[in-house]
C-alpha cells in the first residue's frame, strides 16, 4: 500500500534525521549566524514528526521531545524541559474531556494520585532548575535509556485480576464498571495496593518534575501492573493525571522564567497537529513497527544525551 | 448496550476542561501570531534570541532583565510576554475543573473527595503563585 509505504519512509527519515542534527551541531557556525527563525521552524516540524509517531507508539509527547530537542537542538535544557511539560501537559489536556465524557478515564481513581504526583513535581521542578545542566543531562541519559528498557520489558495486563481490593481503595471509593467501546462489554474493575501507588505516584511526579518529560511512561504500568486498573482505563486516566501533574511543574518553570514562548509555542503546535495525523495513521501504520523505530530513538537520544553530559 | 452515564462531577470536570483548554489554544496560537509578525513588539529582539537561548534560565534572566514570579503579567504589551499568557490559561486549566467539581462532592456529602480536590486546588495555587521561586532564587 502507497501510503503505508510513505509512512515508513518518514519514519527512516526521522531517525536518520536525528544522525544527521547530531553531525549538523557539530559543524555548525555559532547560533548567531543562522537567522533566528531557522530553529523554531526546524522544531515545529521535528515536533509534527515526533507528534506522527507518538500516538501509534503509545508513548507521550514529552518523552520524545526533551532528549530529542535537547540533545539535538541550541536550547538550554532549562527551557526544553520547560517546553517538555507544557507539551505533555496540553496533550493530555486536550484528550481529557472526550476521555471523561466516554468514562475511558475515572475521576476517582484520577484524583488521590494527581495530588500525590502534583504534590512532588514542584519539588522536583525546584530541584532540576537547581541543578547543574551536565548533571541533569546525565541523570536524563540514564533516565531515557531506563525508559526503553521498560519500554522493551515491561509487559501488559488487558484486564488484571484483583481478588481482593485493599482497605484504602474501599474507603476512597476507587472502583467501577468500565464500558469497552471496542467489544461493547461492561467490565467491573477494582483496584489493590493503593498505599504502595500512591507513594509510587510521589516519585513519579517528582520525576516528571525534574526532567520534564511528562510521566505516561510510568503512569500507566503502575496503575496497570501495581494496582490492577484495566490497561484503557489505566491509559485514560494517566493522562488525566498527568495534566494535573504537569501542571504543577509547569507553573514552577512558567515562574522561574523557563518557558520562552519561541520554544515552547511551536512544539505544542506542532506536536499536537501531528498528533491528530498519527491518531488518524494509527488503521494504515503497524503499531508494532513504529514502536521499534520509536525505541530505536529513544536509545539513539538516550545514549546522545548522557554523552553530551559527561562532555564526550 | 448501551454506553453507560458518567457521574455528574466527572461531566462538569470535562466541561470546563474543554473550555479552558479551547481557550488555552486559542490564547496561545494568536498571542503567537502577533509575538511573530511584530504587531506586538517583542522585549528582547528576535534576532537577539539564539544567543539567549543557550543561556539558562537563571543567566537568561539576568541578562534580559527579567523578573521572576508573575511580573510577565505586567508586560503584556511585549510579544515575548503576550505569549506566556495561552500558557497560564493552559496550566489553569485544571486548577479550575478541580475547583468545579469541589462544589459537586459537596452537595454529595462527599467529604473525602471534596477534601482531595481542595487539597488539590491549593497545591496548585501554590505551585501558580511562585512564591516557592522567589524562595529558590
Amino acid at each position: 500500500m502507497p501510503i503505508k509505504h510513505f509512512c515508513y519512509a518518514l519514519l527512516l527519515l526521522l531517525a536518520l534525521g536525528g544522525s544527521m542534527a547530531v553531525q549538523a551541531a557539530d559543524v555548525l557556525p555559532p547560533a548567531d549566524a543562522v537567522a533566528w527563525w531557522v530553529w523554531p521552524l526546524g522544531l515545529f516540524v521535528v515536533c509534527f514528526f515526533l507528534g506522527i509517531v507518538a500516538v501509534p507508539a503509545g508513548v507521550g509527547g514529552g518523552v520524545l521531545f526533551v532528549p530529542i530537542v535537547g540533545g539535538f537542538f541550541p536550547f538550554h535544557l532549562d527551557f526544553v524541559r520547560g517546553a517538555g511539560l507544557l507539551v505533555a501537559m496540553a496533550s493530555a489536556l486536550a484528550a481529557g474531556p472526550s476521555l471523561l465524557k466516554n468514562g475511558m478515564a475515572h475521576l476517582r481513581l484520577v484524583m488521590p494520585f494527581a495530588l500525590s504526583a502534583s504534590l512532588s513535581s514542584t519539588g522536583g521542578a525546584m530541584v532540576g532548575l537547581a541543578l547543574p545542566a551536565n548533571v541533569i543531562q546525565i541523570m536524563l541519559g540514564g533516565i531515557i535509556l531506563a525508559i526503553t528498557a521498560l519500554m522493551i520489558l515491561a509487559r501488559k495486563s488487558d484486564y488484571p485480576q484483583v481478588p481482593r481490593p485493599d482497605a484504602l481503595s474501599q474507603r476512597l471509593g476507587i472502583h467501577g464498571v468500565f464500558w469497552d467501546m471496542i467489544s461493547g462489554r461492561e467490565i467491573p474493575w477494582q483496584v489493590h495496593r493503593t498505599p504502595t501507588g500512591i507513594v509510587l505516584f510521589l516519585v513519579i511526579g517528582f520525576l516528571g518534575g525534574v526532567f520534564g518529560v511528562g510521566a505516561g511512561w510510568a503512569n500507566v504500568p503502575a496503575l496497570n501492573l501495581l494496582m490492577g486498573v484495566p490497561l484503557k482505563l489505566a491509559a485514560a486516566s494517566s493522562s488525566l493525571i498527568l495534566s494535573i501533574a504537569s501542571a504543577s511543574a509547569t507553573w514552577y518553570y512558567l515562574n522561574s522564567g523557563a518557558i520562552l514562548a519561541i520554544i515552547a509555542v511551536p512544539a505544542v503546535v506542532g506536536m499536537m497537529m501531528g498528533a491528530r495525523i498519527g491518531a488518524h495513521l494509527l488503521t494504515v501504520l503497524n503499531p508494532a513497527v513504529i514502536r521499534k523505530v520509536v525505541i530505536s530513538m529513544l536509545l539513539f537520544a538516550g545514549m546522545r544525551t548522557l554523552l553530551k553530559g559527561l562532555g564526550i | 448496550m448501551s454506553k453507560p452515564h458518567q457521574p455528574p462531577e466527572q461531566v462538569r470536570y470535562a466541561t470546563v476542561l474543554h473550555w479552558g483548554t479551547l481557550t488555552g489554544f486559542v490564547t496561545l496560537v494568536v498571542t503567537f501570531v502577533l509575538y511573530m509578525t511584530g504587531l506586538a513588539a517583542a522585549d528582547v529582539p528576535l534576532h537577539q534570541l539564539p544567543q539567549l537561548w543557550k543561556l539558562s534560565a537563571a543567566d537568561y534572566a539576568a541578562a534580559t532583565g527579567l523578573h521572576d514570579g508573575w511580573s510577565w503579567l505586567f508586560a503584556l504589551n511585549k510579544g515575548d510576554f503576550l505569549s506566556l499568557l495561552g500558557i497560564a490559561i493552559l496550566s489553569a486549566c485544571p486548577i479550575l475543573s478541580i475547583a468545579a467539581v469541589v462544589p459537586v462532592y459537596l452537595r454529595e456529602k462527599n467529604y473525602v473527595y471534596a477534601t482531595l480536590g481542595l487539597m488539590a486546588v491549593l497545591v496548585l495555587l501554590y505551585a501558580a503563585s511562585g512564591v516557592s521561586v522567589h524562595h529558590h532564587t
